[in-house]
């Protein structure tokens, strides 16, 4: 499990483009369900503009993100959904410059940046796996791969439908398919024995032969990162890269158009982020990722027979 | 052992600022820059203390795959009453089409699958405590420090991470003192090469039957 959060990299992005923030403890409690006004008397500064979202209790089971809300006469609060102890951390990345009409930069954007340079780290380097099971309908070839998967490695059988399960099914290309039989289209049998990722969407693959009755199978795949973040969400890529996923949001905080536009820092900050995929690729040398082998490079003898038969 | 804090103090002052009452950074700007240098450092060098890392972890009965520890960076080695081959899922497949069916006492091989977790071959009628030697994350606590975190380092590298948390909280600054500072990550970058060299030839000497000799190691260890 993950230490680092969404909240913590924003922060730290917040910082280097000198936004302020504000975290602070509680110096007196915040009850459940009633209006409170932050600022100096509960020991930190003052809401920053309408339509902010704040982190309460942060670190703690009870952590919840609130939205600030303004009364007719321009007052900010918040409303807790639970009550807060003394002490308890407040902390917001409001990036407050030129709100409400002129902002630099707003928090959506920043999280959307976030989520999106979290999954160009993961499609770079294919660190983070998963495995889940796929039901197999008969006389369907064709199957969606999981919402959350970059690419599948890796398909085994599921007892009880195979009574030699768990075995992998081999990864074969259609070309080497159509090399091997031309008429492999119209095979069937009871489970399949290949399955395939090529000519087709990326988000799909398919099996051979046709399967012919119901079964299951369990999908071995690299896996991405949620499209949307929020402010207490973990990184799904592992906490040592963190630092440079706040690089990857700030070369595009820097590259947008406007007044915060700095193409200098913005190319020193990509090339911070890209330095981070580099030792990604040096470490998985280490922990020594299949794919990243040499003999997992498929030679182009089509072989769609399994090695033990 | 060096602080979080002590070196901090250090950045500060390389930043003209006074420790005692900074006005362009904050402590917690310049901790997470220290831990930013510390764990490149980590990334680069994969050593010397962290790869020793050992810890006593349970291998479940019935399960292929396992998570690493919440502090594991990468793992390196896994041993029950002996050491455990590492191998690729790949070559299990090759190897054993049904590698997964069988069960055994002990496991004989380990695969990593990703970062985050492993698998294990043959899986266990029961569970097994096995020691993992991994690269440990530094500092493997939740932000915001506190500052009293140990610098977990040599004392002669620890310069670096002042260096180079420097460099890095110019970036703000924006101007020529960013671009100057510049310098001092190609010093960082020479130490850290040092450490990294220092760091391969202690995990060389790891291996060794006699203080100062190589051992052989096989083609799959080198892996």
């Amino acid at each position: 499990m993950n230490l680092t959060t969404v909240l913590d990299v924003l922060e730290q992005v917040s910082d280097a483009l000198l936004e302020p923030r504000a975290a602070f403890r509680l110096t007196q409690p915040l009850p459940a369900n009633t209006a409170v006004y932050l600022g100096p008397s509960y020991g930190g500064p003052p809401l920053d503009y309408a339509g902010e979202q704040i982190v309460l209790d942060y670190g703690s089971g009870q952590a919840e993100v609130l939205t600030v809300q303004s009364d007719p006469s321009g007052g900010l609060y918040v409303i807790p959904s639970v009550s807060h102890g003394m002490s308890a951390w407040v902390r917001w990345v409001g990036f407050p410059t030129g709100q409400p009409s002129m902002p630099l930069w707003t928090q959506a954007e920043m999280l959307d940046y976030l989520a999106q340079v979290q999954n160009e780290f993961l499609l770079a380097t294919r660190c983070v796996y998963a495995t889940s099971d796929q039901s197999i309908t008969h006389m369907v070839r064709y199957y969606q791969q999981p919402a959350n998967a970059i690419r599948i490695e890796r398909v085994t059988t599921k007892s009880p439908y195979d009574p030699k399960a768990p075995r992998p099914l081999l990864e074969v290309s259609q070309t080497e398919l159509d090399l091997t039989d031309a008429r492999w289209e119209a095979a069937t049998g009871e489970i399949p024995s290949l399955f395939f990722q090529d000519q087709i969407d990326t988000a799909r693959f398919g099996f051979y032969p046709l399967p012919s009755v119901d079964s299951e199978v369990t999908l071995w795949y690299a896996a991405s990162a949620p499209a949307s973040v929020s402010w207490l969400d973990t990184l799904v890529v592992p906490d040592i890269f963190s630092a440079y996923l706040k690089w990857g949001v700030i070369h595009r905080a820097l590259s947008k158009d406007g007044e915060a536009r700095d193409p200098r820092r913005a190319q020193y900050a990509r090339q911070r982020f890209e330095y981070g995929i580099r030792l990604a690729y040096n470490l998985m040398d280490i922990a020594e990722l299949p794919e990243s082998r040499p003999t997992r490079r498929r030679s182009y003898t089509p072989l769609p027979v399994e090695a033990s038969q | 052992m060096a602080t979080l804090n002590d070196l901090a103090a250090e950045v500060l002052e390389r930043l003209e600022e006074d420790p005692g009452n900074p006005q362009f950074w904050s402590y917690e700007e310049v901790y997470d820059a220290l831990v930013e240098a510390a764990r490149e450092a980590t990334l680069i060098s994969g050593e010397p203390q962290f790869r020793q890392t050992l810890v006593s972890y349970q291998l479940q009965a019935n399960t292929v795959l396992h998570s690493v520890p919440p502090d594991c960076v990468a793992l390196l080695r896994i041993q029950a009453d002996r050491t455990l081959k590492k191998t690729a899922l790949w070559d299990l497949d090759q190897t054993n089409h049904y590698w997964q069916s069988v069960l055994a006492q002990t496991p004989e091989y380990w695969f990593p699958f990703g970062l985050t977790q492993f698998g294990i071959a043959p899986q266990l009628y029961a569970p097994v405590v096995v020691q993992l030697s991994y690269i440990a994350l530094p500092f493997p606590v939740h932000r915001p420090y506190t500052g009293s975190e140990i610098f977990d380092f040599q004392t002669e590298f620890l310069e670096l991470f002042v260096t180079m948390a420097v460099h890095l909280l110019t970036f703000k600054e924006a101007t020529q003192e960013f671009i100057a500072s510049s310098l001092q990550l190609n010093v960082s970058a020479a130490r850290l090469q040092e450490l990294a060299r220092f760091a391969t030839k202690k995990n060389d000497l790891r291996f060794a039957r006699s203080v100062g000799a190589r051992h052989p190691v096989t083609p799959v260890e080198k892996r």
